[in-house]
């Protein structure tokens, strides 16, 4: 019994850390990516006197 | 990441064309090889746990998704606080782009929790009183979100979130104790004062999903509050363009 | 005094600038809904978790002690898997549990979590058999887990020096 157990174990659990390591780099990339796509956006029709952070 | 800084630099005479900063691509830069170690010491160095295997790496990802959030929601906190207290918008704009990222981090550490649950304990979920009042604070940050966004006036829109805001506190103070205070099915802190109980690469693999998703949190903190800075530019912009209308139509003299 | 910001022609007209203020005066109402719901929500979320928190569930001790008055009733169930006692079932699997060693004989139907062992602390969810029986069925099997974490390899030694003996049928494929 214990040897099925590890087995299972073993190949059954990879799955669900991959899905949420994907859920955790793939929400940052796709939030940063968001966040700075929209600052650039922005940025255009904000005057540069008011965006000064460099 | 890299391109926009460099654009922000060449632009520098004339203000950045974006949220971008030398200071956020030195960060960007640091985050991204933080990251690449955590990957290296929680998927490979790290050794499987005794009793629940692999699943055990989905811990480097949650514990520090779940201790950012609380961090985005103080954050909020106390720009609401010195927002209602002093009126001062520059604080209002750090609560909100704190909201909006411990919104995302709190939504990492519900899903990230349910694919740990699945494998270790066998459900995805249980109305546990850990489990129930980290839903709540997602419904809280939610509906901070939803009523800071709504079209009102600033000052009104702004003052209801910041009361929201402030009710982040003792959400969290509960969702930390809740483990302590009731019986629950999620289990107690694996790091407290009175000692760890991890050790070895496994303490290091998570210390490095600390480091690496702090990092993350203080380059997303800066950018979103920097949109939300643009944003409110743009609106007091338009509001002066509308009262210079007014004037050359004479409306207001 | 109407300081909407006028981005084309159309405003001109005095369409636009009659139906701000109106839909100002509307949107106030949707901003105290989705406040008066994220309150009666989290309200009843509150409410219903420190109530049922407190009794999330029993431990198998308690669990007899008070088996008169739970009689065929619902609710959760906590204890240790009693080593020597699994046995599988045509739908299920029976063992006993126990806490501060108080047994409960389980029988369980469905298949147990993966991670279900001797040792093991277990939720379940189910009724006593009978009025005063200390057999419990149970259809939910809930693996609980401590905040203990430990490398495989050096547990197996620890596993090893105490027992004296390398347990052979530990073969872990992923190691």
């Amino acid at each position: 019994m214990s040897t099925t157990v590890d087995i299972a174990q073993a190949t059954g659990t990879w799955p669900f850390v991959a899905a949420a390591w994907a859920v955790v780099f793939g929400g940052m990339g796709v939030y940063a990516l968001v966040t700075v796509v929209r600052g650039r956006r922005l940025s255009k029709q904000v005057p540069p006197e008011k965006r000064r952070w460099s | 990441m890299t391109t926009e800084t460099v654009g922000s630099v060449e632009a520098s005479a004339s203000g950045p064309t974006s949220t971008g900063s030398r200071t956020t691509m030195v960060l960007g830069i640091v985050t991204l090889i933080a990251l690449g170690v955590l990957v290296l010491f929680g998927l490979i160095l790290s050794p499987a746990d005794e009793s629940q295997g692999d699943s055990v790496r989905i811990m480097y990802v949650h514990v520090p998704s779940a201790i950012l959030s609380y961090a985005g929601c103080f954050l909020t906190a106390i720009g609401s606080a010195v927002f209602l207290w002093r009126k001062s918008q520059w604080w209002e704009l750090v609560a909100y782009a704190g909201a909006e990222v411990a919104a995302l981090f709190t939504a990492f550490t519900l899903i990230t929790g349910m694919l740990w649950g699945r494998p270790t304990w066998g459900v995805y979920w249980v109305w546990d009183a850990r489990l129930t009042s980290e839903a709540l604070l997602m419904l809280l940050l939610l509906g901070y979100l939803a009523v800071r966004r709504l079209a009102a006036d600033y000052e009104v829109r702004a003052k209801r979130a910041a009361i929201i805001g402030l009710l982040l506190v003792p959400n969290i103070v509960i969702v930390r104790q809740s483990v302590q205070w009731w019986r629950t099915l999620h289990q107690t802190p694996t790091l407290s004062l009175s000692g760890a109980e991890i050790q070895g690469l496994m303490l290091f693999s998570l210390f490095t999903g600390f480091v690496a998703i702090t990092l993350v949190f203080i380059w997303m903190v800066i950018h979103r509050f920097r949109v939300a800075w643009l944003e409110e530019q743009l609106e007091a912009e338009g509001l002066d363009t509308a009262i210079a209308e007014r004037r050359a139509e004479g409306v207001i003299s | 005094m109407e300081l909407t910001p006028r981005t084309g022609p159309e405003s001109e007209d005095g369409v636009a600038a009659s139906a701000a203020p109106r839909k100002k005066r509307r949107m106030s109402r949707p901003a105290i809904a989705v406040l008066v719901a994220v309150i009666a929500v989290g309200g009843y979320v509150v409410v219903q978790a420190l109530g049922s928190a407190t009794t999330f569930y029993r431990n198998a001790d308690e669990a007899v002690a008070q088996r008169e008055s739970l009689g065929v009733k619902r609710f959760r169930l906590q204890g240790t898997v009693v080593p020597g006692t699994i046995v599988q079932t045509g739908d299920g699997v029976t063992f006993e549990i126990a806490y501060n060693g108080v047994p409960i004989t389980i029988q369980h139907v469905g298949d147990p979590p993966e991670m279900f062992k001797e040792n093991q602390a277990v939720l379940l969810e189910g009724h006593f058999v009978a009025d005063g029986s200390t057999t419990y069925d149970s259809d939910l099997m809930i693996v609980k887990h401590s905040e203990v974490y430990k490398a495989e390899e050096s547990d197996r030694l620890n596993q090893a020096e105490m027992n004296g003996n390398v347990p052979v049928t530990s073969v872990r494929s992923g190691s």
